[in-house]
């Protein structure tokens, strides 16, 4: 779900980014406020290990397919919320960095699409309230499935609304939403079902890991468990809602398609979409522009084998 | 192997020099605002103004050689990252059937155009980053995001993910290969077997803490990852800087094609 620099434009990067930097000074205070200097070095070795985890496919009965570990409800049960914002940032960093996963200027909104919403909403609003410090199998099942396909559909309606405002694609609102929410209904869904038999796993092997009082610590559940609840089941029903609407009224993606395909009678009713209809776009000048960018190509790649060569010798 | 690449990305860049580089004294502070100036002024270009983006392919084709690499390998590089936006911007030739222009009587829409325009886009901010990563490596950039003014416990955080991730990705490998040669070379597992591994690599992960802890302890660690000293910018850093972005005012504000080709 990394967005790319190529689908936001520089202001949704600059919101995204002040949001991303002023939660993570927030997580930085609380994370010193509230955890011990034994955390330091778990955290990092955390990061590594969602890391290594993420790159180890799981089958996916009946599909074919496989899926992996994102980790973000996964690291708040182990680390508590502000620990694990801090410790998924500095992983999304690394995958941007060394990577070259997401870019530069889309990292604010993929920490805030991928970090924050799994451990600042999610974690504390979801999977806190339903699990209460318990080692009920149901309860951080439920926990789990619940937290993660909240987090991944805030998330993905995160991204649609970046995309949308930054004016990248002719597709609608609606149906780019549509398209999207099905999706990662489906991936929210496997990544609580693996977010819980990791835990399980834990809780039965080395329960006190997930009961560590120093790395724990401020992250109590809230009285309002009730209505975070209600909430999740509401946010569930209303993503199931978008699947069968989206599989009902196929007059999205569906309806593009037979555009393509076509079905002239859909072109002639569709409204037109382009970004700046009355620009003047002369193609001698795009072939102009390639032809120089080709030759400066060739030229670096002169200058470069020229280079090595006076190196060698 | 999704494990075996990583691996091999991640000793590149521990590996990565400035030997090679003709401006190997660049300060890392000035490539990566240099690379965000960049990437604002690309981004900041209407998606039908597909002349003036290709012309900002000058910075990684010149700044390629300039830090020691050769810009094909940048190139095929940055095409990964095309899948992604193929998926988001395949729908703009979908649903934009509006004319653009026309070559030899083929008519090109503004949905096309604005797909080449996303693609384009795309692997210029890639190739932008690839070359900040490949001149600078991740510690120096650890260093100047930290003089940027990122909170200690975030680069302390990267620094320990950093020096860790090589740690952990051999130890998952070599569990990986040891589950793989005894599965028939499947290269994926069933969710319960999946969570024995990754399990025990977790265990194994905490104990690792630790014992790290304890030996960050012995060695009087106060929650602080010491960094070099931050250095000032030289009038160098300063031209470099003062050029680029000049070159990007001139792409941004002035469409060179219609300078140049208009007669075309």
């Amino acid at each position: 779900m990394h967005v790319s620099d190529a689908l936001i434009s520089p202001p949704v990067a600059i919101v995204g980014g002040l949001i991303s930097i002023s939660l993570i000074a927030l997580a930085s205070k609380k994370a010193k406020q509230d955890s011990s200097q034994q955390i330091i070095p778990l955290m990092g070795v955390m990061g590594a290990f969602v890391f290594a985890a993420q790159m180890i496919n799981f089958s996916i009965p009946g599909t074919g397919s496989s899926g992996h570990l994102i980790g973000g409800i996964f690291l708040s049960a182990i680390l508590g919320p502000w620990c694990a914002f801090i410790t998924l940032c500095s992983i999304l960093i690394v995958q941007c960095l060394i990577f070259a996963d997401g870019g530069l200027l889309a990292l604010g909104c993929n920490i805030f699409n991928m970090a924050a919403t799994s451990c600042l909403i999610a974690y504390p609003l979801i999977y806190k309230p339903i699990v209460n410090n318990s080692l009920n199998p149901f309860k951080l099942t439920l926990g789990a499935i619940v937290s993660s396909i909240i987090a991944l559909e805030i998330g993905a309606f995160a991204v649609t609304l970046e995309t949308e405002a930054s004016g990248i694609t002719a597709l609608p609102f609606s149906t780019f939403i549509k398209f999207m929410i099905p999706i990662h209904l489906v991936i929210g869904l496997i990544e609580g079902l693996v977010t819980a038999s990791l835990i399980l796993f834990i809780s039965k092997r080395s329960p006190s890991i997930l009961f560590n009082k120093n790395i724990n610590a401020g992250t109590k559940a809230r009285p309002y468990k009730g209505i975070i609840t209600v909430f999740g089941i509401i946010t569930l029903v209303l993503a199931a809602g978008f699947t069968v609407l989206a599989s009902e009224n196929p007059d999205g993606l569906e309806w593009s398609i037979a555009k393509v395909a076509g079905l002239t009678e859909f072109v002639s009713e569709a409204p037109s979409t382009a970004i700046m209809p009355e620009y003047d776009s002369n193609y001698a000048g795009i072939l102009g522009a390639v032809i120089v960018m080709m030759l400066l190509w060739g030229i670096s790649g002169i200058l470069f084998s020229r280079l090595k060569h006076s190196k060698s010798e | 192997m999704k494990l075996q690449k990583a691996l091999l990305t991640l000793h590149s860049n521990q590996t990565s020099t400035k030997n090679d580089a003709l401006i190997s004294k660049l300060d890392s502070r000035i490539l990566i605002l240099t690379t965000v100036i960049y990437l604002v002024f690309v981004l900041s270009l209407p998606l039908v103004s597909l002349a003036q983006i290709i012309w900002f392919a000058v910075y990684p084709i010149i700044m390629a050689p300039l830090t020691g690499t050769n810009y094909s390998n940048i190139f095929i590089k940055s095409l990964w990252v095309l899948p992604l936006i193929l998926l988001i911007g395949i729908f703009n030739p979908i649903l934009d059937h509006t004319e653009a222009f026309k070559i030899s009587g083929v008519t090109v829409s503004y949905g096309w155009l604005t797909f080449s325009s996303i693609i384009v886009r795309g692997l210029l901010c890639m190739q932008a980053l690839i070359i900040l990563i490949n001149y600078d490596g991740f510690l120096k950039i650890c260093e100047s995001l930290r003089s940027f003014g990122l909170p200690k416990i975030l680069t302390v955080q990267l620094l320990m993910l950093y020096r860790y991730l090589g740690v952990l990705l051999e130890e998952a490998q070599r569990m990986h290969i040891s589950i793989i040669s005894r599965g028939y070379g499947k290269s994926s597992f069933p969710l319960k077997m999946w969570t024995q591994f990754i399990g025990s690599l977790f265990i194994n992960t905490v104990e690792r803490s630790k014992r790290i802890h304890m030996a960050m302890s012995a060695r009087c660690f106060d929650g602080e990852i010491q960094l070099g000293e931050t250095k000032r910018w030289n009038l160098k850093d300063i031209y470099f800087l003062i050029v680029w972005s000049s070159i990007f005012i001139l792409l941004r504000f002035y469409n060179l094609s219609d300078f140049l080709f208009s007669t075309f």
